[in-house]
């Protein structure tokens, strides 16, 4: 075990405030992964999450001495800056355009199917097929839902977040986060019946 | 409460944040309702898909390219912060170096310069009267004026 993989997040930040490396790479080996999910859930794009993951961590570096464990968990506070890093990333006109031409709709199926070929569980045909099309609708119906609306679906169906801790990442009321969710869910169910 | 309403507290039943007490409302209300009993089972479905899609894993190689990234900024503010020294050192030699230098081209040292009593021979040189002050020529002005 490497020395501070017992630390809470708040101690290992407190210690990379102090200018520990190895402390803030402790951070980047426990987050990277629900970063760039999240990252991956808003943009859509392999490569602008790589990027988010990246640009998110150095943010967090540089502006280390300002998180305050009293106001938020670190968890909350790197999601916050994650998903402003994912808003910019997909906001941006080129970025957008290179997303629509990069992954054309079979190379997504293909991504499926590398998933579904590295599952230990042996499947017949016919099911990964169904399960290929279910993932591959579900994911492309998200896609279309407005950034607020996926986000929080997100971070509730794939995270897991309570409605508390996705207010304060969205600087919202949780009142507006379960009616985004509620609202995510009906347009979600309308188009998949379609 | 119409469906509506209910199909709400199903979103929120469905999230595990439903209170208790709406939570025994809504059961009571999905007893006696096809329509909303089926938006429940769809959307408990629904969210079982979407916690199932399965999300691309990061590369290893993409944290450790961060954990780098992370170190060369390090690096770079240190060498900044090195290099603010390393350039105001020189600088300050260098200003003394001119002085000493424009010092000597006037054919007088830092020090003569600085204690040298030029200032009080200009002074000289522009008062025309160094015996009366204003005030006296004013006094004297006066005196004149009364006698008469």
């Amino acid at each position: 075990m490497r020395p501070g993989e017992r630390l809470t997040d708040e101690e290992l930040a407190s210690a990379a405030t102090e200018g520990s490396e190895a402390h803030f790479n402790l951070l980047v080996d426990r987050h990277a992964q629900l970063v760039y999910r999240l990252a991956l859930g808003i943009t859509g794009s392999t490569q602008d999450a790589e990027d988010v993951v990246q640009e998110t961590f150095l943010r967090v570096l540089q502006n280390l001495d300002r998180f305050s464990p009293a106001k938020a968990s670190f968890r909350t506070w790197l999601l916050t800056i994650a998903r402003n890093q994912s808003i910019n990333a997909y906001s941006s006109l080129k970025r957008r355009a290179s997303r629509f031409f990069s992954r054309s709709r079979s190379e997504e199926q293909d991504h499926y199917a590398d998933d579904n070929s590295s599952d230990p569980v042996q499947q017949d045909a016919e099911t990964m097929l169904l399960q290929k099309q279910e993932y591959f609708l579900v994911e492309q119906a998200s896609k279309d839902l407005p950034e607020r609306q996926r986000t929080s679906l997100h971070l509730k169906a794939v995270e897991n977040l309570r409605y508390a801790e996705i207010a304060q990442i969205m600087n919202t009321s949780e009142s507006s986060v379960e009616s985004l969710i509620f609202r995510a869910r009906q347009t979600l169910l309308e188009k998949l019946r379609e | 409460m119409e469906c509506h309403g209910y199909q709400r507290l199903i979103s929120r039943l469905v999230d595990g944040e439903l209170e208790a007490s709406l939570a025994h409302e809504l059961n009571d209300h999905l007893a006696g309702c096809p329509a909303c009993g089926q938006i429940y089972q769809r959307m408990l479905e629904l969210n079982r898909g979407l916690g199932s899609v399965p999300s691309p894993a990061l590369k290893p190689a993409l944290a450790e390219r961060v954990k780098e990234r992370i170190a060369d900024r390090r690096r770079a503010i240190e060498e900044k912060e090195g290099m603010r020294l390393w350039v105001r050192v020189p600088l300050m030699a260098m200003v003394a170096f001119l002085a000493l230098g424009l010092g000597e081209l006037a054919g007088k040292s830092i020090h003569e310069i600085i204690a040298s009593d030029r200032g009080e021979e200009a002074l000289e040189a522009i008062s025309p009267d160094q015996t009366e002050s204003f005030a006296d020529v004013l006094i004297h002005l006066g005196s004149q004026e009364n006698s008469r």
